[in-house]
């Protein structure tokens, strides 16, 4: 064998793992390309390697699709640099052209990284050529994948190239096949980006308003991203005089889906405007979108509502704004109300103190009391925003029967909710009252059937701990707590160990060493292992809390804890022995801070 | 020969036998690196070679026993029957054995059956007869009324009237129900929705049924592609200058993705067209059947799981089912089976695994057990 | 087997539905064990067909593994979009805490089902390549049929078999193939409880369907007691995406005596609101081709 056949070895192989019948096989020679050029050298790499992948490649979507990202992946490197870049557009542009438009896409996102690379020269001399033969293609796939290739190419060119560039979009704007229309309504607004502000109005215009009279409503969906492109390049006297017969049509497009994608995009376009034609013109349309007769029109609205109302003046989301979002907590849907639900409180800051109280209180009140859980989830997980307007004593006491309602909510998500709520309501009701009106429900939430609301509850307890002091807990919590121990569940003697757990690192030396610790050792002898092994992630944590505690508590650490941990540790159960074997451990290493304590707790 | 019948052994032309064997030579693109020239790329500029050669129709006559006609005065049709008999009393077989009977989709006909007809017949169990027909409006049957009158009427394809036709045929050609034959009902598409609507006017007339197998159409799926149906027409061309140019049409675009059944079955589905272009039109205008597809498929699936008989359903490519079938059969009330590589013509694509398919299930439902109750028994 | 820290690493990463490597998966697989007979107290589990979230969800009505104990019945893959997160996480569970998890074969533990009904499809999209779906599948062949809690409550995926009269036939099946198409392991992992007495052919196409003279008469023979003779459970909510249905769980206390836990699909991002109308041209399937031709029937 002489050294040529050597030398050809790994192209020889990728020709041979290429015609392999096995899919898999011509994907792997892909993904290899770059070693395969690197082996090679630049030279034989742009000579051989890059001919070979332009002419004779012809299989499955997914080799093409895995070829198209490979030579946007710094293949250019292995070609001897950016000044040969412009060969990778050969092969990328035939992938350019096929019919799967996921090998198309990555094709045009490829030639759009080299594209980057490219002198002004070579984009006049060969990325132009491309973009012209896409752009005039007889297979509409091509002009497709032509019209993406715009927004890069444009601003490298020359200006006599610019003008016929802004020519042959117009072309594909004006495109007897959907699906190139599409492209280029898709395109449109990057490619504006890169216009001077002349072409906006003399060329941009012009396509923009072809395009969003289109037929299929599929086009002109896409041209609400183009028309804000659009006024954010024009000031606003610019937009009022060109753009204000668009906005209108847009919003009142007999398509529903155009009209969602207007909603959608509401507060873009309403800041791309200027606050002038906001206030004349968009107020009404925003409450147009709010009343549409479609569902998913006035979803994508609602989700606009904050945003929208900030760019007005509170007398103007009083008078148009609110009495829309009224409709709205009463709206047919479901999902119109869910949206509505995430979104109302953003308007408390908005309208300040007296007219949240006066206005929105009852429409929390109300949609509170929905019957589609995820709507009275939504207000509750919001209800902060709302607190820091008008203060918690107001909110408390408006509340507070919704929320000991919702307390026993039969879904679990809004019982959590409420619970989460707690600690905030305690710190602002003080200890009285809130023994009084929530203290039992607080303790109920142990016995819930709900793993993830007994877990909660613990937390919520260890919080209250934080807000009304350990001696309130020794006499409240703690008695309770302890009584569930001797539960004939298994699952609620574990809440009596996760909440031990839980509150330990609240607690005193001496509230664990009268109250707690006979309890979670009695348990070192439950018959359920479960128990047991949990008793010892107990233990360990109670040590640790201990040996923090001063030379006492680590003589009690020492004392009663060692001794429990040591019996575990020779459990019959499997799981039981690993779990006191490690809290034997820990225990044993000594002092650790309070935070690594804390620390402990979110690894448990 | 049951009454009212007539034998016709006119299974049209013998020729097109040369194009038998040609079948997998068509002008699909080969993966071939040795002509740098044939790339991919050229494959989607789609260069047709009018060349129709390997689309030569063929006979059926190989596919069944007997082609005939029945008179059904009661529903004023002049069915065509294509009919393989059961072997009665054969082996340890001591009745009359059983009858596939098959329902052909909208615009389709009973020939579309013809390749699963052998397919079943080579799986060799001679007590297994098989029986399709052309519907209403379809492949050789004709209405009475216009045979008289030479008038073309409006067909009234709706849903209780083609369930009513074959409950009307299978009556003529299987007149006394306790000597008849037991039936094995299958029907592909719309032809899925009228055997369902069948069987429970058969159970009632006192037929033995042993299944309803259902082929690739689901309720859910069905009503939500009702509104495409009309674009969905569109491109399909109106007629075609010959008859192998359709054929030819229905396996390039992989309509029907086996040379020899399209061969078999695409000729009964076309007409001579009075005008020169398109020499061949649709025999059944799709079109004039758009008032009923709305009541095709209303509770199919419901009704499906409601037979009282053993369940089949064979879907292509992938399962889709709608959410009553998908509870249902999480409740285990009917069989799945979904095939891969095959498209909507399932029967035709790969009429072989789908025979398979059938005789199985036939077998699970038909063997007697001691002790052990058939599906929709009491 | 695999250290215990990394073994618990690997949980808290599958926890978060993030796919295991391919060697950490093939890693888990190695070592598996029979399970034993079943104590109380024990949560039991339905179907949970690939959907991961559902599973979270349970975890979080029913507490976290191992402090609450679990036996799943098997059908852990296909339909839903996480079927490798889902028979992941169970099977680096069982490894990690084997007294305190139990996982049977359900029907859908199979080569042949699962090439039709998506696991195999999203192994390949995933992992670009079949391995994992070969390891797992070859692991279900090791997975126990049935479970019994506390020699009184016998569970299983399907039901019972006309050539099944005692427990010791169960335990004389060599269970280590391919679910067959029939047989009595077939029907322990395809039958079906129905209405009518005695036994019937299973509408499914395979499997029998029986009745609760049946189930009585098992029960009866094989010592075994609980109020009721038969108990289904389904643990995936809105059954794929679309059937509405609640999920249920039922825990079984020290002292034999259960109940039920009913609980709805969680929020998730990220898969498809089929509840809801999206405009078309937002939602974009791909799925890659996939290779192999298969014909099966199921459940």
């Amino acid at each position: 064998m002489d050294n040529s056949g050597d030398e050809l070895y790994p192209i020889a192989i990728l020709i041979d793992e290429l015609r392999s019948e096995d899919v898999q096989l011509r994907l792997n020679a892909i993904h290899r390309v770059s070693t395969i050029a690197l082996a090679l050298g630049p030279q034989r790499a742009r000579d051989e390697l890059i001919p070979f992948l332009q002419d004779s490649l012809d299989d499955e979507d997914e080799v093409l699709l895995a070829l198209a990202e490979e030579l946007g992946r710094g293949m250019d490197e292995y070609i001897g640099g950016k000044d040969w870049a412009h060969l990778l557009l050969g092969p990328l542009e035939n992938l350019a052209t096929v019919e799967e438009t996921l090998v198309r896409d990555k094709a045009t996102e490829s030639i759009t990284k080299i594209s980057t690379l490219l002198s002004p020269a070579q984009v006049e001399e060969f990325f132009v050529p491309l973009l012209r033969r896409l752009s005039t293609a007889d297979w509409f796939t091509s002009r497709t994948s032509g019209a993406s290739l715009y927004p890069p190419a444009y601003p490298q060119s020359s200006d006599a190239t610019k003008d016929e560039l802004r020519k042959l979009f117009l072309g594909l704007a004006s495109d007897d096949t959907p699906m190139v229309r599409r492209a280029a309504a898709k395109w449109l607004g990057p490619f504006v980006k890169t216009f001077s502000k002349q072409h906006v109005i003399s060329d941009a215009l012009p396509i923009y308003r072809k395009l969003s009279s289109d037929d299929q409503d599929s086009v002109r969906l896409l041209t609400v991203e183009d028309l804000i492109a659009i006024a954010e390049k024009l000031d606003p006297a610019e937009v009022k005089e060109q753009l204000l017969s668009s906005i209108r049509a847009e919003v009142g497009d007999k398509s529903w889906r155009v009209r969602y994608m207007v909603a959608t995009h509401f507060v873009k376009l309403a800041e791309a405007v200027g606050v002038d034609i906001v206030r004349e013109e968009l107020v009404g349309a925003f409450v147009q979108l709010l009343k549409d007769n479609e569902a998913e029109v006035r979803t994508a609205a609602a989700g606009q509502i904050p945003g929208f109302a900030k760019l007005l003046p509170p007398e103007v989301i009083l008078a148009r704004i609110l009495p829309c979002v009224r409709d709205l907590s009463l709206d047919a849907s479901q999902h119109v109300r869910a949206a509505l639900g995430t979104q109302i409180s953003g308007l408390a800051p908005l309208l300040g103190r007296e007219a949240t109280t006066e206005h929105l209180l009852p429409l929390f009140l109300h949609m509170l009391k929905d019957e589609f859980p995820d709507v009275r989830l939504n207000i509750i997980s919001k209800l902060e925003l709302v607190n820091t307007v008008i203060g918690i004593d107001c909110l408390a006491q408006s509340l507070l029967p919704a929320i000991v309602e919702l307390a026993e909510d039969k879904q679990w998500r809004v019982r959590q909710a409420i619970i989460e709520y707690i600690p905030l309501l305690a710190t602002q009701l003080g200890v009285k009252f809130f023994d009084e009106q929530l203290g039992n429900l607080c303790m109920s939430w142990l016995g819930d059937n709900v793993y993830s609301i007994r877990e909660s509850a613990t937390i919520n307890l260890r919080k209250l701990t934080e807000v009304f002091g350990v001696e309130w807990a020794r006499g409240t919590i703690v008695p309770k707590v302890l009584q569930m121990g001797s539960h004939p569940n298994y699952l609620f003697r574990m809440t009596t160990i996760f909440a031990i757990t839980t509150i330990a690192p609240t607690l005193t030396l001496e509230i664990i060493r009268d109250n707690v610790l006979a309890t979670v050792i009695a348990l070192v002898k439950d018959p359920i292992p479960n128990i047991r092994f949990n008793v010892a992630k107990s233990l360990e944590v109670l040590a640790l809390t201990l040996a923090n505690k001063g030379a006492e508590g680590h003589d009690v650490a020492q004392r009663r804890i060692v001794p429990a941990v040591e019996t575990l540790r020779n459990d019959p159960d499997a799981d039981v022995r690993y779990f006191a074997g490690r809290a034997l451990e820990r225990a044993r290493a000594g002092e650790i801070s309070e935070t690594t304590i804390f620390g402990v707790l979110w690894v448990l | 020969m049951p009454p009212g019948s007539e034998e016709h052994e006119d299974f049209e032309d013998e020729e097109g036998e040369e194009g038998a064997d040609q079948d997998d030579i068509g002008p699909l693109p080969s993966r071939s690196m040795d002509s740098p020239g044939s790339t991919r790329f050229a494959r989607n500029r789609k260069s047709r070679v009018a060349d129709f050669s390997a689309f030569a129709p063929l006979s059926a006559a190989q596919h069944f026993a007997q082609a005939f006609e029945v008179n059904v005065p009661t529903r004023d049709l002049l069915s065509r029957v294509y009919y393989t008999p059961p072997k009665v009393n054969v082996g340890a077989n001591e009745g009359p054995g059983t009858v596939v009977v098959c329902h052909h989709g909208a615009g389709y006909s009973g020939l579309s059956f013809a390749c699963l007809a052998s397919a079943v017949k080579d799986a060799g169990e001679e007590e297994l007869g098989f029986l399709a027909f052309d519907a209403r409006g379809h492949g050789k049957t004709t209405l009475l009324s216009s045979a008289e009158s030479g008038e073309p009427e409006p067909v009234d394809f709706s849903l209780a009237t083609l369930a009513e036709d074959l409950v009307g045929l299978l009556k003529t050609v299987f007149p006394d129900p306790s000597i008849s034959p037991t039936l094995l009902m299958v029907g592909h598409s719309m032809g899925g929705s009228v055997v369902v609507s069948a069987v429970p006017i058969l159970l009632s007339s006192g037929y033995r049924i042993v299944g309803a197998a259902v082929l690739d159409v689901v309720e859910g799926t069905a009503v939500e592609a009702l509104p495409f149906m009309h674009s969905f027409l569109d491109k399909r061309p109106e007629g075609f200058q010959s008859v192998e140019e359709a054929i030819s049409w229905h396996v390039s675009g992989n309509t029907i993705r086996n040379a020899v059944s399209a061969r078999t079955s695409v000729p009964s589905t076309l007409v001579a067209s009075p005008s020169s272009d398109p020499a061949w039109r649709w025999r059944t205008p799709l079109r004039s059947t758009a008032p009923f597809w709305d009541g095709w498929y209303g509770g199919l699936s419901s009704k499906f799981l409601a037979v009282r008989t053993a369940r089949l359903l064979i879907l292509a490519g992938a399962e889709r089912l709608d959410k009553t079938l998908m509870i249902g059969q999480m409740q285990g009330k009917f069989q799945l089976v979904v095939l891969g590589d095959v498209g909507h013509m399932l029967h035709e694509d790969d009429p072989e695994r789908v025979a398979e398919v059938l005789v199985e299930f036939w077998k699970r439902n038909d063997r007697v057990i001691a002790g052990i109750k058939k599906v929709g028994d009491l | 087997m695999a250290d215990i820290g990394e073994v618990d690493g690997w949980i808290a990463q599958l926890s978060q539905c993030k796919q295991l490597s391919e060697a950490q998966t093939r890693e888990i697989l190695m070592e598996e064990s029979n399970v034993q007979p079943v104590r109380c107290p024990v949560t039991v589990c339905g179907d949970i067909h690939g959907q991961f979230h559902d599973l979270s969800e349970l975890f979080r009505i029913g507490g976290n593994s191992p402090d609450t104990n679990y036996l799943f019945m098997g059908d852990y893959v296909d339909r839903g979009y996480y079927s490798v997160e889902t028979v992941t996480l169970l099977v680096a569970l069982k490894l990690r805490y084997r007294d305190r998890v139990t996982i049977l074969r359900g029907n859908h533990e199979s080569r042949q089902i699962t090439q039709v009904y998506g696991f195999y499809d999203e192994c390949l999209r995933k992992y670009g390549n079949a391995n994992v779906w070969r390891f797992f599948t070859d692991l279900f062949d090791f997975l126990p049929l049935t479970a019994l809690i506390d020699n009184q409550i016998f569970c299983l995926h399907g039901g019972l078999s006309p050539s099944i009269d005692t427990l010791d036939h169960v335990r004389g099946i060599d269970r280590v193939q391919e679910v067959p198409h029939e047989g009595p392991m077939c029907d322990l992992l395809w039958s079906d409880p129905d209405d009518r007495c005695g036994w019937g052919i299973s509408p499914r196409g395979a499997g029998y369907t029986f009745g609760q003279d049946i189930s009585e008469a098992f029960n009866h023979n094989n010592g075994l007691t609980l109020d009721r003779n038969v108990v289904t459970i389904f643990s995936a909510p809105n059954y794929c995406y679309r059937c509405g249905n609640q999920a249920a769980i039922m825990e079984i206390d020290e002292k034999l005596s259960y109940s039920f836990l009913q609980f709805d699909p969680a929020p998730r991002a990220g898969e498809p609101l089929v509840s809801r109308r999206v405009p078309d041209y937002f939602l974009v399937s791909y799925s890659l081709p996939t290779q192999s031709p298969r014909t099966v029937s199921d459940p």
